[in-house]
């Protein structure tokens, strides 16, 4: 899953991911996610940025982390700010943008 | 006889004691007074005669209050009730009034006066000039007030430089991450047959990028450029509506769907910096684009009154009094549901730049009900 306000970044993300032998579904945002997360079985791993509008980074981190079915879901935080701003969300790993995609593929591939 | 003889020298000796007790206080260079427990002046050295002005012949017989201005005339009974319980009273700082009515900053040490017998008859009073002294420390009050100013002027300008660069560096990384995506996706997809139209579409995108940097890094130094004084124009003649024309063509060539109603009086000759204005011109549309909500915006173009007005009106949501205030501030951006992105400096630039060739920028609108930027120029600077 692919969480990115930027309509391009997570076009071109989960295209790459899809060329890399992935299955990706991408949302704006944090809202939009745990609405698809409701009624559909939890993705491997979720990578998401932390602003976006309507809701950021950390509110969705915060609702996944109460809900033991979605909590063990690892997290990627893919952010342009600080990676300090990542702080307290649990995160796998924290990767800045621009986002060098075969490092994210590698984090992916270990986790397998 | 040596009774008499006895008394006559000690007589003497009190005598000359007392007269050097006498030439002591009177060359001090101390006011030395002394008064009853009425406060009636009993004694005036010739230190209280140059400070004050009053002649000891003017104040013996007097109440001190005559030197003691009327606000602060509280004070003496203050001071008596201290005398008459036997306390001193020391480096009390306080103002006096001279003969000429000036007023004096002065110290103040005050005893009672004992007879021989042990009761308090009067009190002494010493009085010190202090005026200097407090002229210098309100200016040295003065001065540090000033230093505290310029200090947090400095901190405050070197928090916003920072604040700039960080914002910067976080506005510029999300175009490069968009345009590393596309050369990653591009370098994946080459040699494809369903990639090559993609790369076509993704080269263009990509070089889509590097324009929105190349704007951001330019507004960088733009704001660079105004706070060292380096903001130069570049005039040359051209005929309005032909520039303007250009930046609409720039917008609907990239979006076909996009309505742009135009009302441009031709023949406006003007002799200002063409890409700055090109610039403003641009940045007004683009916000007018980003906030109209797909309806059409409107740009028009009139002279009038020896005056060029170029505005840009939108139909979007329009911006709250409060907000309209603080739009053409930097960093200001009020976007709250649409786009976060940018560096809020837009409007600030196109405000220099409407400054730089002499005229204004304002901007009308009704929340709800869209919004209408107005750049007022004269046609030659």
């Amino acid at each position: 899953m692919v969480v990115e306000d930027d309509g391009e970044a997570r076009a071109f993300l989960m295209q790459i991911l899809e060329l890399e032998g992935f299955t990706a579904v991408g949302f704006a945002n944090g809202a939009e996610a745990l609405d698809y997360l409701a009624r559909s079985a939890v993705p491997r791993l979720i990578v998401m940025d932390i602003r976006m509008p309507v809701m950021d980074g950390r509110q969705f981190r915060s609702v996944l982390l109460q809900d033991p079915r979605l909590a063990k879901i690892p997290v990627i935080v893919v952010t342009a700010l600080d990676p300090s701003a990542a702080a307290g969300m649990g995160a796998l790993r924290v990767l800045r943008k621009p986002l060098d995609v075969n490092a994210l593929i590698r984090i992916i591939k270990q986790r397998s | 006889m040596l009774d008499e003889e006895s008394t006559l020298r000690q007589e003497s000796a009190a005598e000359a004691v007392a007269a050097l007790l006498s030439a002591i206080v009177d060359s001090s260079n101390d006011a030395i007074v002394s008064k009853t427990l009425d406060g009636i002046v009993t004694s005036w050295n010739r230190a209280a005669e140059q400070l004050f002005g009053y002649t000891a012949a003017e104040m013996i017989g007097q109440s001190i209050t005559t030197i003691i201005p009327p606000e602060l005339r509280a004070e003496e009974d203050y001071v008596l009730g201290c005398i008459r319980r036997g306390e001193k009273i020391e480096h009390f700082e306080t103002i006096r009034q001279a003969k000429d009515g000036h007023r004096l900053n002065i110290s103040l040490t005050i005893s009672p006066v004992r007879d021989s017998r042990g009761l308090i008859i009067g009190a002494s009073k010493i009085a010190r000039d202090i005026t200097e002294k407090k002229r210098l420390e309100r200016e040295r009050e003065e001065l540090l007030a000033r230093e505290r100013e310029v200090s947090q002027r400095l901190a405050d300008a070197l928090a916003a430089r920072d604040e700039l660069i960080a914002i910067a560096a976080h506005e510029l990384r999300n175009p490069l991450n968009v345009f590393l995506l596309t050369l990653q996706l591009l370098h994946r997809i080459c040699g494809t047959a369903a990639g090559f139209d993609q790369a076509q579409r993704l080269i263009e995108k990509a070089h889509r990028q590097l324009g929105r940097m190349t704007t951001l890094v330019d507004r960088l130094l733009d704001v660079s450029r105004v706070r060292s004084g380096t903001f130069e124009l570049y005039r040359e003649r051209f005929e309005l509506s032909g520039l303007l024309m250009e930046v609409i063509g720039r917008f609907t060539s990239e979006d076909p769907s996009l309505e742009i109603v135009l009302d441009l009086e031709p023949g406006i000759e003007c002799d200002w910096d063409r890409i700055r204005i090109d610039q403003a011109v641009t940045n007004l549309i683009s916000n007018a684009v980003k906030y109209s909500l797909q309806k059409p915006i409107e740009v028009s173009a009139h002279i009038s009154c020896g005056m060029v007005t170029i505005a840009v009106r939108d139909q979007g949501p329009g911006i709250s009094p409060e907000n309209l205030g603080r739009i053409f501030e930097r960093f200001e951006r009020v976007t709250e549901q649409i786009d976060k992105r940018g560096l809020g400096l837009g409007l600030w630039i196109t405000r220099q730049i409407a400054h730089a060739h002499g005229g204004t920028i304002h901007a009308e609108s009704e929340f709800g009900k869209g919004s209408t930027f107005v750049i007022t120029l004269p046609p030659h600077i």
